[in-house]
């Protein structure tokens, strides 16, 4: 739980951060809490604020974001034994799920431990939303976050997001791949296309072996 | 309905629906082995490609115009897709421009270079990406 209360403060960064950048992108205050509530997945909030932040469009926001958060569907399901009671229970425990709960309840060999994942998930809930009710709040005070250069916090933290992820080389493969891909269509089609395009080299999964 | 909203909206259903997946929907029944494969990709593949689209698209639309001018400046920015430690601290990795964390970015003189390369194909897609 120690863990669990370290990351969070970076969670709350985190969401400071996205609340800021969401009022750059022209989100307003509310919608970006409500999508904080919601969602409660980083990189997929980060990815809809930067797309409409600029001029990115409805369809390329929402297909990036759903896309991005597509990974929830197997780590649920990898949890799925620890979820017990009567269906409207398991939908609201089910929400904390995040990358961080879930690494950190991880026990090796596909075992979670279900004290950790939801009391981790707990509190980085709270510091995920109350982070972006500061940042959100803060933006108002200081007028434009785009003026102070923020927007451009983007790559830093997607990168963060990212380096945990490429230990498996096949997942290092995959990420070159796709960095490749939008990398080539950035001028050649509308922003957030080159994101959805990059999905593709996803199915380098299909190969078999080593991971 | 503005459109932020209904991104709001869709994406909060969508992502809802997808971590109960597991817990609500499937129980115990696993995804086929070559499905899981491909969906353990898609953290890293679009994450590499938001690093990417973020680091040369927006502000730094510029570098691809000048990377195909030849531009020697801009050779030294042109591997986004490296995870590359010094960008943690420092997110564009060209040194930032003059105050840009003080106050508005001036416009760089290089902007006036697209702007007056209209026939260039590289323009409409500066614009739409500015």
């Amino acid at each position: 739980m120690r863990a669990a209360i370290a990351v969070a403060a970076t969670v709350w960064f985190f969401g400071a951060s996205f609340g800021l950048l969401a009022r750059a992108a022209g989100m307003g205050v509310l919608a970006p809490l409500v999508l904080s509530s919601t969602t409660f997945a980083g990189s997929a909030q980060f990815a809809v604020s930067s797309i409409l932040g600029v001029g990115g469009g409805t369809f390329a926001a929402i297909t990036a974001a759903v896309l991005l958060n597509t990974r929830y569907a197997p780590i649920s399901i990898s949890v799925a034994r620890l979820f017990h009671g009567p269906r409207l229970r398991r939908l609201l425990e089910s929400q904390l799920i995040v990358d961080e709960s879930w690494a950190l309840s991880s026990r090796g060999a596909g075992r979670y431990d279900r004290r950790l994942l939801l009391g981790a998930g707990v509190v980085l809930y709270a510091a995920w939303v109350s982070g972006t009710a500061v940042g959100v709040l803060a933006g108002d005070a200081l007028g434009d976050p785009k003026s102070l250069g923020l927007d451009g916090a983007f790559p830093a933290l997607f990168l963060a997001l990212l380096v945990p992820q490429l230990r498996a080389p096949r997942a290092l493969l995959a990420a070159l791949v796709g960095g490749a891909i939008a990398l080539v269509l950035i001028p050649l089609t509308p922003p957030g296309t080159p994101i959805v395009a990059a999905s593709a080299a996803c199915l380098l999964g299909l190969r078999r072996g080593d991971a | 309905m503005s459109a932020v909203w209904l991104v709001v909206l869709v994406v909060g259903a969508a992502t809802v629906a997808l971590k109960a997946t597991g817990p609500v929907l499937l129980g115990n029944r696993e995804l086929p082995e070559p499905v899981a494969r491909v969906v353990a990709l898609l953290g890293p593949v679009l994450l590499s490609a938001l690093v990417v689209t973020q680091t040369v698209g927006g502000d730094n639309e510029l570098v691809l115009d000048a990377r195909l001018a030849g531009s020697a400046r801009v050779r030294s920015r042109s591997r986004p897709e490296r995870p590359c430690p010094r960008w943690s601290s420092s997110p564009r990795s060209p040194p930032p421009s003059r105050d840009s964390f003080s106050e508005p970015r001036p416009v760089p003189g290089v902007h006036s270079m697209v702007f007056d390369r209209p026939q260039s194909r590289w323009f409409s897609a500066e614009v739409s990406l500015a």
